[in-house]
């Protein structure tokens, strides 16, 4: 083959093959051929400068959407309360941790703002529990999530977009607003594990590189890092539960107890000045019921309160009692305010 | 020349604190920005990606403080340099920096430098708006994602001939409307 102009360069497959890195063996004729016709180095360093010009510019079209809606959300008056965090941070904190995640999916009519789900992120959004304190986040998806003292959660930059990526630390439980064209996905050190139509709970201990995934309801799929590219760990069925070390596929597939799983999430729950709706909303969550109102007028209130290892009746006295109200259970799984 | 007019328009009503033209501006150079502070510290994407957010919020707030008799282009450029320099550094921790000089008057080489590089890139950018919209992906998939030939053509369920065709058709025009002698430059 003959080569008299950077174009001729451009035009061989190998040759950019080479530019571009993805073929030792082009590499390494590329580099030979270099050394043996030193007069062809110019058109070559063309030629490979056109194509990284090129290929720059390629990408920066490609983030300039996303870095001009970002400027926007800085601009704009309504901003959240964010902090912008440089990506290499935040992946290097994401290193250390114990974590322990629950997925639950909403019942749709429970979704606060229906629809119109996976709306984008245009920062990273980072949410800390205190040290002693749990939090409740209502993410913009309409998905909710607490999280476990200490622990902390960044959503990524580009929550949204082809699907809701956040990095977890610590201990959170999540509920997860159905939207099966935005895959949710949670990563914790090496793992990701990915909400399919789902309810589950996650835990993993980076000091002893251990993982451990239990699934209420739905479906999940564990995934772990290898390199550049993520490897299948498992798929779990409901009720399951999964224990994974470090060492690769070392997997324990296990019941788990509905019991302990119920206890974790009664735990501590605090509520600050909380709309009515928000309360009742995490009250079903917590103790997984339904709870009607008959008077709508109570969603105007707001509610103070703990509950540490409460049961539901005396949460609900309480509640009913600073509204006015009473309350009775239809069934097992079924209250209503009157 | 039409174009820095209304830069030096944009660049005036964002010192006067108006949101829709400093958005244009940071449209207008983010590109050729992202793409010269890439390839001048090597393929660090996401630190310039960040840097550039960055860089445009700290003059945003220091917009009431920035003269507004000046050299766009050269202006943001040589700043835009200084703190990808110092930040980087910074980042680095190669050795303790003094304190970032701020915005420092620009100087005659500076400015012409500016004036290259802008006018260089919005070539190949106005060149790539061009190509056909089949043209356009196949040049995406094979420089920004690698993909060779045979998998384009996969994935496009078409011929390799068709997509070697394609490709080659998007790289001449890119090449005709791009000066060649002009296009090669370094810094």
């Amino acid at each position: 083959m003959e080569f008299k102009s950077s174009d001729d360069f451009l035009k061989n497959e190998s040759f950019v093959n080479y530019c571009l890195g993805i073929d030792q063996q082009d590499t390494a004729f590329w580099v030979d051929y270099a050394s043996l016709h030193p007069e062809q180095l110019k058109p070559m360093n063309e030629a490979a400068d056109l194509l990284k010009d090129l290929q720059l510019l390629l990408l920066a079209e490609k983030l300039k959407p996303e870095a001009v809606s970002s400027l926007r959300a800085y601009l704009s008056p309504k901003r959240r309360k964010y902090t912008i965090f440089s990506r290499r941070y935040a992946a290097a904190a994401v290193l250390f941790l114990l974590a322990c995640v629950v997925f639950l999916f909403y019942p749709s009519h429970n979704v606060l703002n229906p629809p119109e789900l996976a709306r984008y992120s245009t920062h990273q959004y980072v949410y800390e529990a205190g040290a002693n304190e749990r939090r409740a986040i209502n993410l913009w998806d309409g998905s909710f999530v607490i999280l476990d003292k200490g622990a902390k959660l960044v959503i990524d930059s580009s929550f949204g977009q082809s699907d809701r990526k956040m990095y977890l630390s610590g201990i959170a439980y999540f509920k997860v607003a159905k939207d099966k064209g935005h895959p949710f996905k949670v990563y914790t050190g090496k793992y990701v594990t990915t909400a399919v139509g789902t309810a589950f709970k996650l835990q993993t201990d980076l000091t002893l590189k251990k993982l451990k995934v239990e699934l209420e309801e739905g479906k999940v799929i564990v995934e772990k890092k290898n390199g550049d590219s993520w490897n299948l760990v498992a798929t779990l069925h409901p009720k399951e539960s999964i224990s994974l070390d470090d060492q690769l596929n070392r997997s324990v597939h296990q019941k788990f107890s509905d019991k302990d799983f119920s206890r974790w999430k009664i735990q501590e729950v605090i509520f600050q000045n909380a709309p009515m709706k928000e309360v009742l909303l995490q009250l079903e969550i917590y103790y997984n019921v339904n709870i009607t109102v008959e008077d709508n007028a109570v969603m105007q209130e707001t509610f103070n309160g703990k509950f540490r290892h409460d049961a539901l009746s005396s949460v609900m006295e309480m509640v009913c009692f600073s509204l006015n109200k009473q309350f009775k259970f239809i069934d097992s799984n079924h209250i209503i305010i009157y | 020349m039409d174009r820095s007019l209304t830069n030096a328009e944009l660049w005036r009503s964002f010192c006067a604190g108006d949101e829709e033209s400093f958005i244009k501006l940071y449209e207008q150079y983010y590109s050729t920005f992202f793409v010269w502070g890439c390839k001048w510290l090597r393929n660090e994407h996401d630190f310039v990606k960040d840097q550039l957010h960055d860089f445009f919020i700290y003059i945003w707030e220091r917009r009431d403080k920035l003269s507004v008799n000046i050299n766009v282009k050269a202006y943001l450029l040589t700043s835009f340099r200084r703190q990808l320099f110092y930040q980087w550094k910074k980042h680095q921790k190669m050795e303790s920096v003094s304190e970032f000089a701020g915005f420092a008057e620009t100087d005659e080489s500076e400015l012409l430098e500016a004036e290259l590089v802008t006018a260089q890139f919005s070539k190949l950018e106005r060149a790539l708006t061009l190509l056909t919209p089949a043209q356009r992906e196949v040049v995406e998939l094979r420089f920004l994602q690698n993909k060779s030939l045979q998998e384009i053509a996969d994935l496009k369920k078409t011929s390799i001939r068709t997509t070697y065709n394609l490709l080659h058709r998007g790289i001449s025009r890119l090449r005709l409307e791009i000066n060649e002698k002009k296009f090669l430059w370094l810094w």
